[in-house]
């Protein structure tokens, strides 16, 4: 699991696509919620052995955050989804846009929005075996593991 | 030609970390210190602001060009030795919005990345500063959503372009790019 994160509109697509060489969209099966798609719950209905969920964020404060235990749905999630990744030779890329550094949101659903997303991602980042930042395109590595 | 872009958030001591490279690097090229001033008195605040920072160059040898729009104007004024300064690009990208007549905010874009290459050529080192504002949990408005899109894709434009690339966080810079 590659976790790529950092603020909104600072590449982290762009990076994703480079840093995979994805030329080909017959390649990867690439989720974006800001074009609609839904949290892939179910992992026997991915096609692909590679897969890109982008918009994180937004699938947190859609589908996650109505959920009685937001946190524990969450990880069950991530459960799921590195038990299809432990499959021959799957692998799975997270895309979510760090909001949790701005002002503190007027909006008490806003606040649990960000508090929620800041921990959802600290749960990735425990299981991902890689994350990046993007910065205006440029990637810091913050967590890598050996591979084995 | 260089570019040297430099980028944090509000209070994070990026214009002051700016102000401070663009004097160490007149003293080695011997070029003039040259500022863009984007900010437009709209106001009494703005007005007092301006001056403020007028006299404060002024102390430190500053020599100042106020353009709001177009940036590439400035060219002209000045040369091969100079290390120029833009505070920030924010500013700019406003006025290009709103203080002219409405255009594509694609165009828009093109044109202040040609506009940074030109100065950029006819300067030893330009030095633009931006602001960090992709960081907050509201669900933005079509406007303000545009907004932070194109200035996002200026800011990864300008750092593809640049040599050096700073992160500012509580007063220190961060090198993001160009270190040995």
């Amino acid at each position: 699991m590659h976790f790529v994160t950092g603020g909104a509109f600072n590449g982290k697509r762009a990076w994703v696509k480079k840093h995979y060489h994805l030329t080909c969209p017959k390649e990867v099966l690439w989720l974006s919620q800001y074009k609609s798609a839904s949290l892939p719950t179910d992992v026997n209905h991915l096609t692909h052995s590679l897969v890109v969920l982008e918009g994180l964020e937004n699938w947190i404060r859609l589908e996650v955050m109505m959920q009685e235990q937001p946190e524990f749905y969450w990880q069950q999630l991530l459960e799921r989804w590195m038990e299809w990744e432990s499959q021959s030779m799957n692998q799975m890329i997270l895309i979510g846009t760090d909001i949790t550094k701005g002002i503190v949101p007027i909006s008490s659903e806003e606040r649990n929005w960000r508090d929620l997303t800041g921990r959802c991602y600290q749960k990735i980042s425990q299981h991902a075996s890689r994350v990046d930042l993007i910065w205006h395109g440029i990637h810091q590595t913050i967590k890598q593991e050996a591979k084995s | 030609m260089q570019i040297v872009f430099i980028c944090g958030g509000v209070r994070s001591g990026k214009s002051r970390f700016a102000e401070r490279w663009a004097q160490q690097k007149s003293l080695n090229s011997g070029g003039t210190l040259r500022y863009v001033a984007t900010g437009v008195p709209s106001d009494s605040e703005m007005k007092s602001r301006i001056q403020r920072h007028q006299q404060d160059r002024r102390l430190d040898g500053w020599n100042t060009i106020e353009q709001a729009t177009d940036i590439r104007a400035v060219a002209k004024h000045i040369q091969k030795t100079d290390i120029v300064l833009l505070d920030c690009l924010t500013t700019w990208l406003n006025n290009e919005l709103y203080l002219k007549p409405p255009r594509k905010v694609e165009h828009i874009r093109s044109e202040m990345i040609q506009d940074i290459e030109v100065i950029a050529r006819s300067c030893h080192t330009l030095i633009l500063v931006s602001n960090d504002l992709f960081f907050d949990a509201t669900v933005d408005s079509e406007l303000v959503l545009t907004y932070k899109k194109v200035l996002g894709k200026i800011h990864q434009q300008v750092v593809e372009r640049a040599t050096k690339a700073f992160h500012v966080e509580c007063g220190i810079p961060i090198m993001m790019k160009g270190g040995k």
